[in-house]
């Protein structure tokens, strides 16, 4: 009796233990919100007492990666920086370096495609700044690791047909292994001897560019001098453009070679634009629009100093820099009918 | 003549070796029962025949092995008597004394008598002994916990040395890690249940050894038996919850038995894993919001997982000799929690050291000449740094799978030139966003901290024992020599290439050469032995180490006992000089990171010589009852050559390794002891020690720089303070209790109390010396180690109630460490004197991070927190809102967490024997 009551114990009691498990230590909470503060369109995404610009989308739509200016380094870098579609925190930033050091880097101008981004990259001297960047670059990378990336073109450059391009914008990718974008001229007038330089940027042409080999073939695309912006259909074929101090979005058919206007916001001259899924919107004479088949709809506060709008995969969300009061621009977030 | 006094004739006369550290002795009479003496009598040994008795019916059986052995007598005309189960320990003289009748059937009288140390002249060595039945049925786990149990051990320093002066000696061959043993593992353990015996020799101990200065854990293993039999226990803290289930779980398998042909084998696995390897009775931390908070008990990234695997081969080789064969390997896995990685521990550093030892051991004994032929592979490979990847669990702490660390390969290739350039895999860590407070202070994340340490140490060793028996005296001489192997590797801010503040990477590779012989003999007279041993030394650390100019350091080592009987006592006296090496790691260079992240580069010198010990002790051994014994020891032990940095020129800052310092250790030691029986026994060991160090370490000597009275510079040439494991008052008291198996009341047909064990084992010390900072931390407040930690206070119980399953037997157990769970403080801070910072202190490492810092946190960064925004602008800005996160990450960080003992922890087992 005794002997059968002992192995039973035992039976039960191994069977027990074997059927428990450990107590977890504590792990780090989540931080951070996954949506803006304070919800509804607009919605203000960025809060950044310093510059936050140029956003793109990644291809799934789930996210958008734009350039923030890292107030919490020394060094005040712009990194890209990666959130989620609806706003919220940022998930990832990705930097020139780990960690603050004596130069000041800045990535901007992302283009995305598929697994890979085309950016253009500066670097400057911290504590011997002289006027522009000192060193200028143009590269594409694996989304994964943006500085693991391969250098596409110094900047600046002459081109094939004698032109010079101090800078690079509106870079847009068309497939894989053509991209296409604004050569500018980069100026540093002052307005007396002792004043401060500003930064005059000129778009000169609009250039394509078969970066598939180890060195890029340029080729100057037709209508397209004196460009204000530049942005390209999804299919690769379509790129949409405007010229300075000049209210059309042109459209330029690459397998025809075809120029047409696609539509005149009177408004005033257009400066940036996006296309996605048969919507346009465009920043014209300082007030952001939305083009819906012929519907013309104005958005946000016409105060606002708007730039770089981009819309979604899908055409339902727009994200655009606005400058409100400060000096400084934040991202917005329009939820699209 | 009195019993007793019979007694220690038979032990006078039958002496065994001096601290002969794996064999014993059995001695005895055989008479007739009219008191004659039986000449001629052959006596047996496990089955062999070994000795005859003298004309005084007396024989000595030399040279036997620790354990449990069988011995026979036959004599023409007399009965063949066999007295099984006579147990012999390592160093110690058994009585076993036989009475015949002539051409009787009447049963035979046999009168045994067990060893008893403590009146035996002939033990001259300071022993304190663990069986391996001891260790099973107490609560410790491991053979080091065992040992630590002995009056003048401080963890695994003994009498005031510091980590690393002691040698293990296993089955009579030396191991030990020469390479770090000052601040590194062995890399190989003893599963318990492999054990004999294991005891701790602090003083005496035979010229047969040496790489020790401090003491001497010497271990003997069992050999297989001649019947099957085995062991499995599993425990673990899962049935518990909470805060009591720490995570832990242990399994062991032992089987030992015959394999034919008087072959025996024995084999153990022992695993062992905890999800916090190292727990901390901290407090809870005062913020809710520290994650710690709900869960205080559990670190994360501190788990630890321990796999040891023994076997070991018995072949009799037919006559007198026996060829033994042992293969162990150990492999201990850690991850190491570092407070700066709280909040992205995967960056957190880990730990795998893995050791392998082999011996043979080949024996030819006869009753008065016995050779022994060892020869050992020890190797043993160390590796800490960040992880390539984290590893996942798969049941409680065990990973199963092997730890691969960023840069090992290239660590194992000792390329310097390749590792001067940034690390493949590793990060440059940045200060996290992921904290509890958001803000960039204090704690990393992203990377590690770019660390590489990689060393192997392998040791080729060979040793012949000789033992000679004559009348009235032993002799004994050997000699031994190693062939050493050390490679090492070192990398620190791996992330950066080498340069500015970061040290160049360092690698040695060379091979050591040490010997040693040693010639000791053992006098017997009347009412005393005279023991008298030499031993020689030898080390080179061979070409491989750039600047070494000296060649070979020797050094002679004398050790004299002396005992004689006093009344119901034994004194002994005995003076002894012992040296070591140095740990090898100081011979060559080493660039390391230190908790500020700045690289350090340290010089070694290849020159260093012996480490050296001369200690004199007395000791008195008294019965004042047949169950109680009691010995009082004082000694004083003179350290010299001990390793220091000390002054190259006048730079402060500029400092080689030297054999200068020296240090004085004194101390009287106290154990009284009463043998479990009739339901209990007692041990009490109480120490009370002093241990000073003099110095002539660089920094000590210039911060000592005085003007005198007539206005001269005086510059001291060494300053005296207290060594750092002087451990003033240490009593240890561990206590048995048994009920028998009817007792207790009867509960649905089961006597629960019925066979009950209790073992308990309570510790209570002084506290460890420790030194006083300003609060700046770069000016010391007095002499080093000048203050007192408060004392410490265990309390550990183990109760086992024995079970029966069919035709088996086995037990289930509670373990508990630290009963009271008292919250024992074992490091303060050096500038408050206390586990925790200052308030003040906290204030001004918050100030300074904010003051770094600045900066509003928007609402998109991952640095936000809700809860600080207080005027919900989605901006956390101004010091109303940011520094309250900083003070907060400021306390968070210093919390005191490795201040702390380990918390009260319990296992519950259960354990089959077969």
């Amino acid at each position: 009796m005794r002997t059968r009551s002992s192995t039973q114990v035992t039976v039960a009691l191994v069977a027990v233990v074997a059927a428990c498990s450990h107590t977890e230590p504590f792990r780090p909470g989540q931080g951070g919100a996954n949506e803006p503060l304070f919800p509804g369109s607009p919605a203000q995404l960025t809060f950044n007492p310093g510059e936050d610009l140029v956003p793109a989308w990644l291809p799934d739509g789930s996210a958008f990666i734009y350039t923030a200016e890292r107030g919490d380094r020394a060094d005040r870098d712009r990194c890209f920086a990666t959130m989620p579609a609806r706003g919220g925190s940022i998930t990832r930033y990705a930097c020139r370096t780990q960690v603050a050091d004596d130069s000041i880097n800045v990535f901007d101008e992302a283009a995305i495609r598929g697994d890979s981004i085309v950016y253009v990259r500066a670097s400057t001297e911290r504590f011997l700044q002289g006027l522009g960047p000192d060193r200028l670059e143009l590269v594409i990378a694996p989304l994964s690791d943006l500085n693991a990336g391969r250098l596409i073109q110094t900047l600046g450059f002459t081109t094939p047909w004698g032109t010079t391009y101090d800078a690079v914008s509106h870079v847009t990718r068309l497939d894989a292994n053509r991209i296409a974008f604004i050569g500018e001229r980069v100026t540093y007038p002052r307005g007396c001897s002792s004043c401060v330089p500003d930064t005059v940027r000129t778009g000169l042409e609009i250039v394509i560019a078969d970066i598939s080999g180890a060195t890029p073939a340029y080729t100057r695309m037709p209508d397209g001098d004196n460009p204000a912006s530049l942005t390209a259909a999804a299919n690769g074929d379509t790129i949409y453009f405007s010229l300075q101090s000049d209210s059309h979005v042109l459209r330029r058919t690459l397998s025809t070679a075809q120029t047409d206007t696609l539509l005149d916001l009177i408004a005033g001259p257009v400066i940036d634009l996006t296309v996605s899924s048969g919507r346009v919107s465009a920043v014209a004479g300082g007030s952001l629009y939305l083009v819906d088949g012929a519907a013309v709809t104005e958005l946000g506060d016409p105060s606002w100093l708007f730039e770089r709008p981009v819309l979604s995969p899908d055409g339902t969300r727009l994200i655009v820099t606005a400058r409100r009061t400060g000096p400084t621009a934040d991202l917005w977030l329009f939820e699209l009918p | 003549m009195s019993p007793r006094s019979w007694l220690l004739l038979c032990a006078l006369f039958g002496a065994a070796p001096l601290a002969a550290q794996t064999n014993g002795a059995i001695t005895g009479h055989v008479r007739q029962r009219t008191g004659q003496a039986v000449s001629g009598a052959e006596i047996g040994f496990d089955g062999r025949w070994v000795a005859r008795t003298d004309s005084s019916g007396f024989y000595r059986i030399r040279e036997a092995r620790s354990g449990w052995h069988s011995v026979t007598v036959r004599a023409i005309g007399f009965d063949t008597m066999r007295r099984d189960s006579v147990l012999v320990r390592a160093g110690q003289v058994t009585v076993v004394n036989f009475t015949l009748d002539v051409y009787t059937i009447e049963q035979p009288i046999v009168v045994e008598a067990y060893a008893d140390s403590i009146l035996d002249p002939t033990m001259v060595a300071t022993v304190q002994r663990i069986s391996g039945d001891e260790l099973r049925r107490f609560p410790v786990t491991t053979l080091e916990e065992a040992v630590s149990l002995s009056a003048g051990a401080v963890g695994e320093s003994y009498r005031g040395g510091r980590l690393g002066q002691q040698a293990f000696v296993l089955d009579g061959l030396g191991v030990k890690n020469q390479l770090d043993a000052s601040t590194g593992p062995l890399g190989v353990r003893i599963p318990p249940d492999l054990l004999t015996e294991a005891s701790l020799v602090t003083n005496g101990f035979s010229a047969r050894y040496g790489q020790a200065i401090s003491g001497l854990v010497n271990v003997v293993t069992k050999d297989g038996g001649d019947r099957w039999t085995g062991r499995a226990a599993y425990e673990s803290d899962r049935l518990l919850s909470g805060s009591a289930d720490m995570g832990q779980d242990r399994a062991v398998l032992a089987v030992d038995g015959p394999l034919g042909r008087g072959i025996g084998v024995v084999a153990v696995l022992d695993l062992d894993g905890k999800l916090d390897a190292d727990p901390v009775n901290a407090p809870s931390p005062p913020e809710a919001r520290d994650p710690r908070n709900a869960s205080p008990a559990l670190l994360p990234h501190n788990s630890g997982e321990r796999y040891d695997a023994a076997a070991k081969l018995r072949i009799p080789l037919g006559g007198a000799q026996t060829l033994r064969l042992f293969a162990l390997r150990s492999v201990e896995q850690r991850l190491l929690y570092d407070p700066l990685y709280k909040y992205d521990p995967r960056n957190a550093p880990a730990r795998r050291v893995r050791g392998d030892l082999f011996s043979a051991h080949l024996q030819r004994a006869t009753n008065n000449f016995s050779a022994d032929l060892r020869a050992g592979y020890f190797a043993r490979e160390f590796l800490r740094g960040a992880l390539a990847e984290e590893p996942s669990y798969r049941i409680g702490a065990f990973t199963g799978r092997t730890f691969h660390f960023i840069g090992e390969e290239l660590a194992r290739s000792q390329d310097t030139a390749l590792a001067s350039a940034p690390i493949a895999g590793f990060a440059a860590p940045d200060l996290t966003d992921r904290s509890a407070w958001g803000v960039p202070a204090f704690f990393l994340g992203g990377g590690s901290r770019g660390d590489i340490a990689w060393n192997h140490f392998r040791e080729l060793r060979a040793q012949a024992d000789f033992s000679l028996g004559a009348t009235g005296a032993d002799f004994y001489f050997g000699a031994e020599i190693a062939r050493q192997r050390v490679r090492t590797f070192q990398r620190a801010l791996g992330y950066l290439p080498v340069g500015d503040s970061v040290p160049p990477p360092t690698a040695s590779s060379f091979t050591p050469t040490s010997g040693a012989a040693y010639f000791e003999s053992q006098l017997h007279g009347a009412d005393y032995v005279v023991t008298f041993g030499l031993r020689y030394d030898q080390f080179s650390p061979g070409s491989g180490v750039p600047g070494s100019t000296f060649g070979a350091r020797r050094s002679l080592n004398p050790r004299v006992g002396f005992s004689t009987v006093l009344k119901g006592a034994t004194f002994v006296a005995s003076w002894g000089r012992f040296s070591q090496a140095p740990d090898f790691q100081y011979l060559v260079d080493a660039a390391f990171d230190d908790t500020l992240r700045t690289g350090r580069f340290r010089r070694g010198n290849p020159n260093l010589g012996f480490e050296d010990a001369t200690q004199y002790e007395f000791s008195v051994r008294a019965r004042p009852s047949e169950q109680t014994t009691v010995r009082v020891s004082v000694f004083s032990k003179r350290l010299d050559g001990l390793v220091a940095s000390v002054p190259l020129g006048v730079d402060p800052d500029s400092t080689i390794f030297g054999n200068a310092d020296f240090g004085t250790v004194r101390g009287a030691e106290l154990i009284a002891e009463r043998p479990l029986r009739d339901g209990w026994g007692v041990r009490v060991g109480y120490t009370l020690q002093s241990a000073e160090a003099s110095a002539t370490d660089a920094y000590q000597l210039i911060r000592r720089i005085r003007i005198g009275p007539g206005g001269d510079t005086i510059n001291p040439a060494r300053v005296e303070f207290p060594l750092d494991y002087d451990r003033r008052h240490s009593l240890t008291v561990l206590g048995q209790a048994q009920v028998n198996d009817s007792a207790g009341p009867r509960v649905l047909g089961v006597r629960p109390f019925a066979g009950l064990e209790a073992a308990a084992i309570v510790r209570a010390s002084s506290g460890l010396p420790y030194t006083m900072t300003n609060a700046t931390g770069d000016t010391l407040i007095g002499l080093p180690n000048s203050y007192r930690l408060p004392m410490l206070m265990t309390v550990d119980l183990l109760l086992r109630r024995p079970l029966r399953l069919g035709r088996w037997q086995g037990s289930v157990y509670l373990d508990a460490r630290n009963l009271l769970n008292r919250r024992n403080i074992e490091a303060v801070r050096r500038e408050s004197g206390m586990p925790n910072l200052t308030t003040g202190a906290i204030d001004s490492l918050a100030e300074r991070a904010y003051a770094a810092h600045p900066e509003a946190i928007p609402y998109e960064s991952p640095r936000y927190r809700a809860f600080a925004d207080l005027d919900g602008n989605g901006l956390i800005e101004g010091r109303n809102e940011l520094f309250p996160l900083f003070l907060s990450a400021a306390r968070d960080y210093t919390q005191p967490l490795f201040s702390y003992g380990p918390p009260r922890l319990f296992r519950l087992g259960v354990e089959l024997v077969f």
